[in-house]
């Protein structure tokens, strides 16, 4: 397998990554430092249907009270291949003024997310840590784990 | 450059600031955005709520931390040490992961730059971040090694072999046939702590109670277990009762599989 996994971001992007981790721990994380950061190994097929195994981390940032300081990135690498945040003023990708929350999209020939910056619709109303995760998630179309354990956890386990 | 000229580029950069320092008006109080960059070609935001008459809160909203954080540059106990520093010099503090500054009406402009500061400085620790190449994943390490192991008769190694249990279908990541000699089968399970290690150990304990009374039952079994440290004593327990061998490794110390498997598979075929 290639060590360097960057050509295939693109079809990583668009392909549904699955983590093994449900929304409501998710929560409970972010509720209680703030952070979550959590890993999967997200298997795809090239061209040439040879199979391949990409580490993904996914990262969401939701200290503050207020969503417009929260952040929520796809990580390949160890780098932001995907995301979404905001900004109060930013270029768009057409190069036209800007505000509010956007996507962050991968440029190949740079090899960065940073400076691609496409407007998103749908996070202005978002409150809460639980609205922003099923909004984030959806856009970046990443699946979590249906089932949430922490209800069957007993003491000593 | 005589006085008339040193005044009117004051007067234009006045100017210029007036125009280009944008507010955003919200329910929560405003946000303001300087001219300056950051490293990653942000506008500094600084965040104003007015808490009392004459009391303002002014922040980051986290934003350093977490845009640092979105980039692939955690908050370490060292950064975070540099971050206090940092901001107590430039007249702020950096507490919950966000600079801050609690002020009065009078103070509101210091409290603003210094807020705006601290968030183009604090992101000079995005310059040292790179990708990280050798981040591979652990099905990949274990791939690699169970094919560089030197059985001592002849083998052919499989990826992925599904079993028939009696009631469900499993999936082994990893199998050793042996080739031509009557040697056993060997199987290979890669065990991740998931959201709860406890339901992870449940799971592979269902994969040995369905293959029992099959032929897939005779076969070793080598479980590894990845991040090792988030296993509870129990689920570790379980896996260990289950398997002929198992192997530990902890988060970061991903590497050692490399050699851990080939010297266990050489015990497991002696």
């Amino acid at each position: 397998m290639p060590s360097n996994l960057f050509p295939f971001t693109a079809r990583i992007v668009s392909e549904v990554k699955y983590f093994d981790i449900s929304r409501d721990e998710m929560v409970r994380q972010l509720q209680a430092g703030g952070n979550v950061e959590t890993e999967t190994e997200h298997p795809f097929v090239d061209d040439f249907s040879n199979e391949f195994a990409a580490l993904l981390r996914l990262n969401i940032s939701c200290k503050h009270e207020d969503a417009r300081g929260w952040t929520i990135s796809l990580k390949l690498h160890k780098e932001r291949v995907d995301g979404i945040d905001w900004e109060p003023y930013f270029i768009d990708q057409t190069g036209s003024r800007s505000f509010g929350w956007h996507r962050h999209v991968w440029n190949q020939k740079h090899r960065t997310a940073k400076s691609i910056k496409v407007p998103v619709d749908g996070f202005d109303d978002v409150r809460t840590r639980e609205e922003f995760i099923i909004r984030a998630l959806k856009e970046l179309r990443i699946a979590l784990s249906k089932v949430d354990y922490e209800s069957d956890k007993l003491p000593f386990n | 450059m005589n006085q008339t000229n040193c005044h009117s580029i004051r007067d234009s950069l006045v100017g210029f600031l007036g125009e280009e320092i944008r507010v955003i008006e919200s329910e929560d109080g405003c946000v303001l955005v300087l001219p300056s960059k950051t490293l990653d070609d942000r506008h500094p935001a600084i965040f104003v709520d007015q808490r009392m008459d004459d009391y303002f809160l002014v922040h980051d909203a986290g934003k350093t931390a977490a845009e640092l954080y979105a980039q692939g540059v955690h908050i370490t106990d060292t950064r975070e040490e540099a971050f206090s520093e940092m901001a107590e010099r430039l007249g702020a503090v950096f507490s919950k992961g966000m600079f801050q500054v609690g002020c009065n009406r009078a103070d509101l402009h210091q409290a603003i730059l210094a807020v705006g500061q601290c968030e183009s400085l604090g992101m000079w620790h995005i310059l040292g971040h790179k990708p990280d190449f050798s981040d591979e994943p652990i099905f990949s390490r274990v791939e690699r090694s169970v094919r560089a192991w030197n059985a001592p008769y002849e083998n052919r190694v499989e990826p992925r072999v599904s079993v028939q249990g009696g009631n469900s279908k499993h999936v082994f990541d990893f199998v050793s046939f042996p080739v031509h000699v009557p040697r056993e089968v060997i199987a290979l399970k890669i065990l991740r702590p998931g959201d709860d290690p406890i339901s992870k150990a449940k799971e592979y304990g269902y994969l040995a109670l369905d293959i029992r009374a099959t032929q897939y039952e005779q076969w070793p079994r080598l479980a590894v277990m990845t991040k090792v440290e988030t296993w509870s004593k129990n689920a570790r327990e379980i896996i260990q009762r289950l398997s002929s061998a198992t192997i530990e490794v902890e988060t970061g110390e991903e590497e050692a599989v490399e050699t851990l498997i080939p010297q266990k598979l050489d015990e497991m075929a002696a």
